[in-house]
């Protein structure tokens, strides 16, 4: 990650234009600074419906803009948002559980596909597939988007314990689910 | 272990596909962006204004503060005190209930 302190001063210098001169050109500044990311954290959440993750983006940047305020600086401007976008992905779970459930069920099909059981990722897609949602979310921003256990604690709004306690089980799953593949690791299926 | 660890890693930092490309997104959502409302602080202030006169207009015409002031100091706990001390509590109960629910929103 490039140089994060600098990153994190520009963000807050932004924030506090957004703020001070209600500069909407800050905010969009910030908005194309993060958007990847939160994007990209709400897609893996969302199991690839990259749709309702945009759509889920989107709110997570207008209620960024409605509680800039509270913005305070002690967290990561992006840590503060994974944890608006977290909280938004979690209302939307609740509010429609049918059509995760459905997501869910393409994906497995489409792992099924026999042809495609050798490659790795794709092993891997389906052992966390086996993992628990806490598991999932915590492998999501402790490794994949780089934040500490702190933070992720901070965005899962978790006990930081319980954040260590499912990271190192995820992982011990993980490496239980990938063991096969690993000890043959030129072995063809048919 | 920390190996395994490291291999596990390594696997799931390669399998995600990193930040997704703009596209017209952050264009989009400016769009609909509202417009901030200034805060105005003169209701406010009057409210401030308006409670701090009519507490002092009931306790000039209904509880004396030197009334209370001698009972106070006399080592009685007049009604008047007690119903004081009673209401200083349930404002500063109040104010913690607001700030709290203030800074959870």
């Amino acid at each position: 990650m490039p140089d994060s302190a600098a990153e994190a001063a520009i963000d807050r210098g932004l924030v506090s234009r957004a703020l001070l001169g209600n500069d909407r050109r800050a905010f969009e500044n910030l908005v194309r600074r993060h958007q990847g990311m939160v994007r990209a954290q709400l897609r893996r959440l969302l199991r690839s419906d990259h749709a309702a993750a945009d759509d889920l983006a989107q709110e997570t940047f207008l209620l960024a803009w409605r509680k800039l305020d509270q913005f305070r600086g002690e967290a990561r401007f992006a840590t503060w948002l994974y944890r608006i976008a977290y909280s938004c992905f979690l209302q939307a779970i609740r509010k429609r559980p049918a059509a995760t459930d459905a997501a869910s069920d393409l994906d497995d099909h489409d792992l099924a596909a026999p042809d495609r059981a050798m490659d790795l990722e794709l092993d891997l897609a389906r052992a966390m597939q086996a993992l628990s949602e806490s598991e999932q979310a915590v492998l999501l921003h402790c490794v994949q988007l780089g934040l500490s256990h702190e933070e992720t604690a901070y965005v899962l709004a978790m006990p930081l314990g319980t954040v260590k306690t499912h990271a190192r089980r995820g992982k011990e799953k993980l490496k239980s689910h990938l063991a096969a593949w690993e000890d043959a690791p030129h072995e063809e299926r048919s | 272990m920390n190996h395994d660890e490291d291999r596990i890693d390594e696997l799931l930092r390669r399998s995600f596909e990193g930040p997704v490309a703009d596209d017209g997104f952050a264009g989009r959502v400016m769009l609909a962006v509202p417009g901030r409302r200034r805060r105005v602080a003169w209701p406010t202030l009057v409210g401030v204004a308006a409670g701090i006169a009519v507490t002092w207009a009931s306790l000039a015409t209904s509880l004396s503060p030197s009334l209370s002031s001698q009972q106070w100091f006399g080592g009685g706990a007049s009604f008047v005190i007690v119903g004081m001390a009673g209401a200083a509590v349930l404002s500063l109960l109040a104010c913690w209930w607001g700030l709290s629910e203030g800074s959870r929103q």
